[in-house]
């Protein structure tokens, strides 16, 4: 689906990919996981062509990301980002036909069969009865709905997430990821996300990417990767990991 | 559908505000200090005038100097807006106005040098202060435009600083020329709160094309400015060419409000204020919103520059004077009505 193929990324001077070598499988559910500064964020925005490596290629479908037109590559992936700008106010529905940009031509109106798919994807995500409210007026949680709402009119196969419960509560927190987990089982939907909480990532992924300095420390099922010693290496933190009922990293 | 009847109100609002222009309009060509009725009028322009019934001077100010003037007020105040409406959104910030890239200061500048050295004569039905003050525009537009680039792209932020510093530089020149020239600060000062004094039919010809291509260009790309909105990330995300667009637009808009302000001077406030007005009504939707800005800012524009023509016997009042003075107090009844029901009192 997805592939880096030995990307190397900086800022100035500061290497902030080192190497990265990484295969995303169709309808996998993927986070990736390291310390603050350990180039997760850099690399997912590698991975949508945000920023482009020094060297190294991403390929999605086999091909070179660079040969993909804006709105083509739209059409494969979406991105739901950290933050979201509000300056001036847009109603849910507004904003969630923000989504089918990529599948119109210039000037070319949205027609039923659009706006169908923007009714489907707010129920999907739980928020049609907030269609007519503003962005302002909406709380943290539903605001993280709207936007995977918005990248899921977008019909992607893929679905890069950078940090989507970072600013939410618990309640949310699961929320958001109970529903990026459903599309992931129900819509084939891959699903690629950047998280901070270690126990969230090793309850909802098939495949945890664990990052230090800029490289890949080790990719595989969230059993392998959460090891207390990966993680004393990684965090500088002792853990206790343990396996029943679920797998579950205790700090000391 | 919900969105259906979406289209059809705004279509109506829109049709609405279209008929309160034509009649505004209308009655500006009977204000003044000669008043002349409405039926005068209408004859006027249909042509229909005999010199038995209708004086010939009021023939020729109908057509000679209300006329033109009225169109070129429209004209402006709905550029005006519409640059306003797209620097906002690509900044994504409320204080953009139709002057971030420099453009009053450079054409202030300008106009100033035509003023203090008495150049005289037309360019392409330009008087040369119109002509220096068009100069001086671009010429700050492609230095901000310049000092805000970095590599192949444009920095937002560094627009707005270089924009600020531009105009701070070139504001403390225009000073520091008025204390040495103090026999003009009158003819200057004037200049820089904008008029319509000196509308024309060649004015009129001069800015029409550039106006309404301007705009039509920027109506088209008015889902890509709804998802810039949301951030320039975004925007990418959804498959816009967001530095292209960039580009593009913030040459075009500076480029058309280069245009205003060499035939009209500095009028502040509507390009500002006009946007947020339609953003309360219509919501931030660009589809609805760059038309309903064109034509309420037209609208805007012709009710203040025909106070400012009217007011006073004595004189005529810059219409910049007018569109803040009046203007300023009624927007900010509105904002606190609109904060009151969006905090739901």
């Amino acid at each position: 689906m997805i592939k880096a193929e030995r990307i190397n990324f900086s800022y100035g001077n500061q290497n902030v990919l080192k190497q990265v070598e990484l295969s995303v499988e169709k309808g996998c559910f993927i986070s990736v996981i390291g310390p603050n500064g350990s180039g997760k964020t850099t690399l997912l925005k590698n991975l949508c062509r945000l920023l482009q490596p020094q060297s190294g290629e991403v390929k999605i479908d086999a091909l070179s990301i660079k040969a993909y037109k804006p709105k083509m590559l739209a059409k494969k992936m979406a991105v739901v980002h950290q933050e979201i700008q509000n300056t001036f106010d847009f109603n849910i529905h507004e904003v969630v036909l923000m989504g089918r940009y990529p599948h119109l031509k210039a000037l070319q109106n949205e027609s039923a069969e659009d706006l169908k798919i923007v009714e489907k994807t707010m129920h999907l995500t739980g928020i049609h009865h907030l269609r007519h409210k503003s962005m302002s007026t909406i709380s943290g949680g539903e605001r993280q709905r709207v936007m995977i709402a918005k990248a899921l009119t977008q019909e992607p196969d893929l679905l890069l997430l950078d940090e989507p419960i970072s600013h939410l509560d618990l309640k949310y927190q699961l929320e958001v990821l109970k529903l990026c987990k459903s599309l992931n089982r129900e819509k084939q939907l891959t699903i690629l996300t950047t998280l901070h909480d270690i126990n969230l990532a090793a309850r909802f992924s098939d495949v945890i990417i664990l990052m230090h300095h800029g490289e890949i420390v080790k990719v595989g099922p969230p059993a392998e990767v959460l090891t207390s010693e990966l993680i004393r290496n990684v965090y500088e933190v002792d853990v206790t990991v343990i396996h029943e009922p679920h797998l579950l990293v205790i700090p000391h | 559908m919900e969105i259906q009847l979406k289209r059809r109100n705004n279509f109506i609002k829109i049709t609405l505000l279209l008929a309160v222009l034509v009649i505004m309009a209308i009655f500006a060509v009977t204000q003044g200090n000669v008043k002349i009725s409405v039926p005068d009028v209408v004859k006027i322009t249909l042509g229909l005038d005999d010199s038995t019934t209708i004086k010939a001077s009021h023939s020729f100010i109908v057509m000679q100097v209300r006329i033109p003037r009225i169109l070129l007020s429209l004209l402006v105040g709905g550029m005006l807006s519409v640059i306003g409406t797209i620097f906002q959104a690509l900044f994504r910030n409320p204080m953009a106005d139709p002057y971030v890239m420099g453009v009053s200061s450079g054409a202030a500048f300008g106009a100033t040098i035509g003023i203090l050295f008495g150049v005289g004569g037309t360019f392409l039905g330009m008087g040369m202060v119109s002509m220096l003050a068009f100069i001086g525009a671009m010429i700050t537009i492609l230095c901000v435009y310049q000092l805000a680039r970095v590599g192949g792209k444009v920095s937002t932020t560094g627009i707005l600083l270089a924009g600020i510093v531009i105009n701070a530089l070139l504001s403390a020149a225009i000073s520091f020329l008025m204390i040495l020239f103090h026999n003009e600060i009158d003819r200057i000062v004037t200049w820089t709160m904008g008029s319509f004094g000196a509308a024309s039919w060649e004015q009129l010809g001069l800015i029409f094309i550039p106006a309404i291509v301007g705009v039509g260009y920027m109506m088209t790309h008015a889902r890509e400015l709804n998802a810039m909105v949301m951030g320039e990330d975004e925007a990418r995300a959804l498959g816009v060419s967001v530095d292209r667009l960039k580009k593009v637009l913030l040459i075009l808009a500076s480029l058309l409000s280069a245009f205003a302000v060499s035939v009209s001077g500095i009028i502040g406030f509507v390009g500002l204020i006009v946007p947020h007005f339609f953003r309360m009504v219509f919501g931030s939707d660009h589809r609805v919103l760059i038309p309903v800005s064109f034509l309420g800012g037209g609208l805007f524009m012709l009710v203040c520059d025909t106070l400012a023509r009217s007011l006073l016997n004595s004189m005529e009042i810059p219409v910049g004077i007018i569109t803040a003075l009046f203007g300023g107090p009624f927007f900010l009844m509105l904002l606190q009505k609109h904060k009151r029901r969006s905090e739901g009192i």
